[in-house]
């Protein structure tokens, strides 16, 4: 694919039209500059996004994010939108580490009241927070409780103490998700999920301290509990090895759906089921399990890290902003054309950035928009957007989730030493907390797309608005 | 686990997000049984001593790509429990499989993985044996 085949409708929305590969049932449009364009060429993101055209009962157009890069099948930073009667549901659309999301929670204390705890907050925060290849959760759940976090999500955490109303009212869903059915997911899931509730992970999954360093809009920041000056927190993480064996299970097992259904492919990863068939009707109950098991990962994790908080700096809150998914299928209607269509919407590397006034947010944010939660790589800023009309119109009401990768694993191994990028970090006063120095080395930020061209791209678009600028102080990584 | 036979391993490929290797091997049982060698390498898996276990596992899918993508998770499922499989029988009769592991202890492993993908996977037969490429989700 090269660029001058892209239809240029701005400087940040480029079309692909549906003749340009076989197979492609609606356009892509991708939301970015010139510049990140001809880098995304430079992998098969795109390509990837043409391939997922081809996904039975599309509505409107697959929306490519800036931080798009080559995932497996579907790419990362990837939307599409299948109609609920006539469309199907693709978990490699969704990914193996369903509701992989996002929490912000931001403090009531400035950082020049804590800044010489910071080290000692961040060593006490890496203990208290299970992190690392195969790390079990702060809780050990037996099948029964299990079953009720699946069904329940963070609310099974208010009911047995891990969480607050509040905290509810400021996750995306109110951390639960209806028609989850745990008799949907194996044995092996839930053998796999047992230990993990309340555990971070391994890859690019951390936990950050920040400095709210600047707010761009102060009436959005307020509603959202953002102070500048003040100490923040991020965590990363998803529904760990319960997730992963859903994803597994159905990935495999709608090989044979898809055939049974006719339904052809340019690639096997993308492999789906009709949404209304028993196969994806299955699906989608056990994908919710996972999300609202990782609902409750996140706020399990936010407990353990608000009561390190509470030891570190007595009398000091520390305030859910937002939790959100960016790996997830959501039922959602949206306006299509001139219809209102009930459509599956899936986002893979992608967040929910719903603009002012749409009922399924809270009711604080129904002025603003949602807080949009946009990491950047780990050493560079992040950001809180909120949502706008424009996303709703035209990326299903989704926006950017990170800074988005540019270089692979292979190559950030080759070129950056974690001992050295520790170092490096160390010196501009960025503490890190690691487990594995070559896993640091990964996640370098010379490994990532520049987060300010990404704000800008999102803003040149309108898919997000400006709330707040977040710096590192701290970061750990699983 | 060990590659059987000449002509058979593996090698890590670029890929943005992920993790992907090229595996090679003169049949079938060799190429899966050097899949599984990728897989253990990616995951940086270092092997314990002591008793090994016996596992004997069937899978039945619906081709030789699903058969391997099905293995490959098998796999991981039994390194996300502590285990890595010392030895192998691998036996291939059409859409099925037959396995029987020795499972070692590890004592560690550094990277995580969450499965083996489809992604673009072809089982291709060259005239020096076949060849696949496996997409990892890290």
């Amino acid at each position: 694919m090269k660029i001058e085949q892209f239809r240029k409708i701005s400087d940040f929305e480029w079309v692909i039209e549906t003749d340009a590969q076989a197979g492609m049932r609606v356009p892509v449009v991708v939301y970015t500059s010139e510049r990140m364009l001809r880098d995304a060429l430079m992998d098969r993101s795109i390509e990837q996004a043409m391939n997922a055209a081809a996904l039975p009962g599309l509505v409107g157009n697959i929306c490519v994010m800036p931080d798009v890069h080559q995932g497996y099948g579907f790419p990362i930073g990837g939307v599409a939108a299948a109609d609920f009667e006539s469309g199907v549901i693709s978990p490699g659309a969704i990914g193996y580490d369903i509701n992989c999301g996002v929490r912000l929670l931001c403090s009531t204390i400035p950082y020049a009241e804590a800044q010489h705890s910071i080290q000692d907050f961040t060593i006490a925060l890496y203990q208290a927070c299970p992190s690392g290849v195969g790390s079990s959760g702060i809780v050990r759940l037996g099948f029964k409780d299990l079953r009720k976090i699946c069904e329940e999500g963070s609310q099974w955490a208010l009911k047995n103490g891990y969480a607050t109303t509040q905290d509810l009212l400021t996750t995306e869903d109110g951390g639960c998700i209806s028609g989850a059915d745990p008799d949907a997911a194996s044995s092996r899931a839930f053998e796999r999920g047992a230990d993990q509730p309340g555990s971070l992970g391994a890859g690019n999954h951390f936990i950050e301290v920040d400095l709210v360093a600047q707010i761009y809009d102060e009436p959005a920041a307020r509603v959202m509990g953002i102070r500048q000056g003040n100490i923040a927190l991020q965590i990363h993480s998803g529904s760990r090895g319960f997730g992963h064996q859903i994803c597994t299970d159905f990935v495999q097992q709608f090989q044979a759906a898809a055939r049974k259904y006719h339904i052809e492919l340019p690639d096997r990863e993308l492999v789906c089921a009709p949404l209304q068939s028993p196969e994806g009707k299955q699906y989608l109950a056990a994908m919710r399990c996972a999300a609202n098991y990782a609902f409750c990962n996140r706020q399990l994790l936010a407990f353990s890290a608000r009561r390190v908080f509470e030891q570190f700096f007595p009398g000091q809150h520390l305030l859910n902003v937002y939790d959100l998914a960016h790996n997830i299928g959501k039922i959602e209607t949206h306006q299509v054309g001139k219809k209102f269509l009930k459509v599956c919407v899936h986002r893979k590397g992608a967040t929910r950035a719903f603009g002012p006034g749409h009922p399924d947010q809270p009711q604080q944010f129904q002025k603003s928009g949602q807080p949009v939660l946009v990491p950047g790589s780990m050493g560079t800023e992040s950001w809180v957007l909120a949502g706008t009309q424009t996303a709703m119109e035209k990326s299903f009401g989704s926006c950017s989730h990170g800074a988005g990768r540019v270089l692979s694993r292979t190559q950030a191994k080759k070129q950056i030493h974690g001992d050295r990028l520790r170092a490096q970090l160390m010196a501009e006063g960025i503490y890190i907390q690691a487990g594995s120095l070559s896993g640091l080395a990964e996640e370098a930020p010379q490994a990532y797309k520049d987060i300010h061209e990404v704000i800008a791209c999102i803003e040149g678009a309108d898919l997000g608005r400006r709330v707040a600028r977040l710096t590192p102080l701290a970061v750990i990584k699983g | 686990m060990d590659a059987k036979g000449p002509f058979s391993g593996f090698s890590e490929v670029p890929h943005t997000a992920d993790i992907a290797i090229d595996v090679y091997a003169p049949d079938l049982p060799g190429l899966f049984r050097a899949a599984a060698m990728g897989l253990y390498h990616i995951l940086g898996i270092r092997k314990g001593t002591g008793e090994p276990e016996s596992v004997h596992f069937s899978i039945e899918e619906i081709d030789e790509e699903s058969l391997l993508v099905s293995f490959l998770n098998e796999l991981l499922y039994y390194a996300n429990k502590g285990q890595v499989a010392e030895d192998s029988d691998i036996n291939i009769t059409g859409r099925s499989l037959e396995a029987d592991l020795n499972l070692l202890a590890t004592i560690a492993q550094e990277k995580e993985i969450k499965a083996a993908t489809f992604n673009n996977l072809k089982i291709a037969r060259k005239h020096d044996g076949l060849r696949a490429r496996i997409v990892f989700d890290i």
